[in-house]
């Protein structure tokens, strides 16, 4: 029983990240070189302030179960300030530079790729050898 | 189904409690409109997030400030910060400006969460970490600007990062796991590029919380705090391969001392932080750290490290500044946060606030309420009596909280005033041009605002310079009837400054005594001006009610 209700769980922490990155992403792609200020500022929030840290600890969920919504929340949003930075870094030592493509093309395509990770970790452990136990 | 009628209603009040602190520090926001920015911070901040905006990078080198030399220590702090803003200009759609102006109310509430995690962390009473919010909204003065005000400072990155570090700490406190020691050093290791102070005082608390633990014999929670700071250290690479690096932060700790021994306002004392605190507040912190201390609750000792030590620099810069022992204080290296306290206010009042807040919601409120015997009183209605005589008493804290944010968006929004010189300023004189003021802040405005280079200022770029004590002597000499006019103008030659601007009200540094003279002549003219056009050489080319320039 207890099994069963953690491997449910798991499923849907695997897929959140996933149900949230992979459409807002394709709106940040949409909206962001659009007049719509309000959206494309609810838009900059989200993958500056909650997304690429709430997905790094989706990656992380089995060994973090232990935080409350709220601890997880307020981390999201400390780790999404650091990927921020760092992404900013990489941006500029590599001499590509901080614009609105750049920024929306490593954001977007970074969300989603940390996002997917969950899941593909949990299909490599279900097509891995199994564990005979004697 | 009654404890999630519970939750509900306590994420209610901390909306309602966001909502009001919103509301309070975004009073410059809603009277100014979002493109105006206060104070000084933010406009050396413009250039930098203008430049990230416009050409994708940071500027290195900064030719504006210190001219003619230039410096490259004006960017070389807070990358994170300007590209954090500038991120959020790109990807929102803002200006610079718009972005720079917005971010204190966003930071904001996210502090005043972060705040209410933390609480509810470290004491699990939902009460305690609703009144930790609602006292971080009543703060005015220094840890009003840097850590809930409405001028948009690095600082107000720094606050979030610190806190979110101190809740993983917490989290550390309780339980052992190596990947909150990993989180926590990348998150300690990343505050260094939201502000180097930031980094400063979160490894003096992590250190001192160590040493907590040692004092404790709590030897695996001691390790795990030192491997988080051993692994923060990471940053100190990363700011190597930025190529900016930090070569100059010795010089600094010199200007600092020598900024701090002119003007005191820059250094906290016990009255200063009383004012900005509340009585209230430093009584409840006391009661709290005594219940602590008396009970022996060691799950709470970090908070007594936390504020002890921050308190102590606190102390420790006051007697720099006003006793004999300050050229001591002075040779510490990086000794520049110490001597100007006021850098503490983003990291001393949330620990402040967190224990006040323990003081009634977890020691207070209980306790109080277990007394109740009577059946006519119930616990619930003495318990919401005290939390009512404290929102009572808090009232006045709340309403000094509300005319500080309002005089503040009023009178520190100096861009209108000498709006028709700037105009001037842009218009009439050539890019390169190199101006000297009479007023030690209006520099910054000019190079944010005209991009003019500027020979003297008091902001951390143009006093982290080898020859400091030579430009304040120049610009005690340039505006004050101090010095013999051959000396200055030969150092106005070697400076190559060719306008000098003369605005009412202003700051004056008189290096002579070590101090700065108040001017304040409406309209300008009188004596003073008889006097510095009689000076040969120069020429006046503007004047209106409350400035003038002179070509030198």
């Amino acid at each position: 029983m207890l099994e069963s209700s953690r491997l449910k769980s798991l499923t849907v922490v695997g897929m959140r990240g996933i149900v949230l990155s992979v459409p807002l992403s394709v709106l940040l792609i949409m909206f962001s070189y659009t007049q719509v200020t309000s959206i494309r500022f609810i838009l900059a929030l989200v993958f500056l302030l909650f997304l690429p840290g709430f997905d790094v600890l989706e990656v992380l969920y089995e060994r973090t179960s232990f935080l409350t919504q709220l601890q997880r929340f307020v981390l999201s949003i400390a780790l999404s300030i650091g990927i921020v930075i760092v992404d900013n870094y990489a941006l500029t030592l590599l001499n590509i530079g901080i614009n609105l493509t750049n920024l929306v093309a490593v954001l977007a395509g970074e969300t989603v790729i940390v996002s997917l990770i969950p899941m593909i970790l949990r299909q490599m452990k279900e097509l891995g050898p199994k564990r005979v136990v004697s | 189904m009654r404890l999630r009628r519970r939750q509900a209603v306590t994420y209610l009040l901390l909306g309602a409690i966001l909502v009001m602190g919103g509301f309070i520090r975004g009073i410059s926001l809603i009277s100014n409109g979002p493109g105006t920015l206060l104070d000084l911070d933010s406009f050396h901040s413009l250039r930098a997030v203008e430049s990230i905006m416009n050409n994708g990078n940071l500027p290195r080198f900064d030719a504006l400030s210190s001219a003619p030399n230039g410096t490259s220590y004006a960017f070389a702090t807070s990358q994170g910060y300007y590209s954090f803003i500038g991120s959020i200009g790109l990807l929102a759609g803002l200006s610079p400006n718009e972005a720079l102006a917005i971010s204190p109310s966003i930071f904001f509430a996210l502090e005043l969460i972060s705040l209410f995690v933390l609480t509810l962390a470290i004491s699990k009473s939902s009460v305690a970490a609703l009144l930790a919010a609602y006292f971080a909204t009543t703060l005015n003065g220094w840890s009003a600007i840097s850590l809930l005000g409405a001028d948009p400072v690095a600082e107000n990155l720094g606050a979030i990062m610190f806190l979110s570090a101190m809740v993983l700490a917490v989290l550390l406190s309780q339980r052992r796991s190596y990947l909150l020691v990993g989180i926590l050093g990348i998150l300690d290791g990343i505050s260094i590029e939201a502000h180097p102070v930031t980094y400063y005082f979160l490894n003096l608390v992590l250190v001192t919380m160590a040493l907590a633990f040692v004092v404790q014999r709590e030897w695996k929670k001691a390790t795990n705090m030192f491997l988080a700071v051993l692994a923060s250290l990471y940053s100190i690479a990363l700011i190597e391969a930025s190529g900016t690096g930090l070569g100059e932060a010795g010089l600094f700790s010199k200007s600092a001392f020598w900024l701090a021994s002119l003007s005191h306002i820059y250094t906290i004392d016990n009255s200063i932080l009383l004012t900005e605190m509340g009585i209230l507040i430093i009584l409840l912190s006391g009661a709290s750290i005594l219940v602590i201390l008396v009970h022996k609750l060691a799950t709470q000792y970090i908070l007594i490290a936390w504020a002890t030590i921050l308190y102590l620099v606190v102390l420790v810069g006051e007697l720099a500044v006003n006793t004999p022992y300050g050229a001591v204080v002075e040779s510490i290296p990086f000794s520049a946060p110490i001597t100007l306290s006021h850098r503490v206010m983003p990291y001393l009042p949330p620990v402040l606030c967190v224990l006040a807040a323990i003081a009634v919601g977890k020691f207070l409120v209980p306790s109080v309420a277990g007394l109740s015997r009577s059946p006519k009183i119930g616990q619930a209605t003495l318990g919401a009596a005290i939390l009512l005589a404290v929102l009572a008493a808090s009232a006045f804290q709340l309403a000094d909280a509300y005319k500080f944010s309002s005089s503040y968006a009023n009178s520190f929004n100096v861009e209108p005033t000498y709006s028709s010189l700037f105009l001037w300023i842009g218009t009439h004189t050539p890019a390169n041009s190199i101006f000297a003021a009479n007023d030690v802040n209006i520099g910054v405005y000019i190079k944010a605002i005209n991009q003019r280079p500027v020979f003297f200022t008091t902001s951390q770029e143009d006093l982290t310079v080898p020859d400091l004590t030579q430009r304040a002597t120049l610009q005690t000499c340039l505006f004050l009837p101090l010095c013999s006019s051959n000396n200055t103008e030969q150092m106005i030659r070697s400076y190559g400054i060719e306008y000098a601007i003369i605005i009412t009200p202003a700051l004056i540094i008189n290096e002579n005594a070590s101090s700065f003279v108040h001017f304040n002549y409406y309209p300008i003219a009188g004596q003073y001006l008889q006097w510095f056009q009689s000076r040969p050489g120069f020429v006046e080319v503007y004047s209106d009610s409350n400035s003038a320039v002179y070509a030198v």
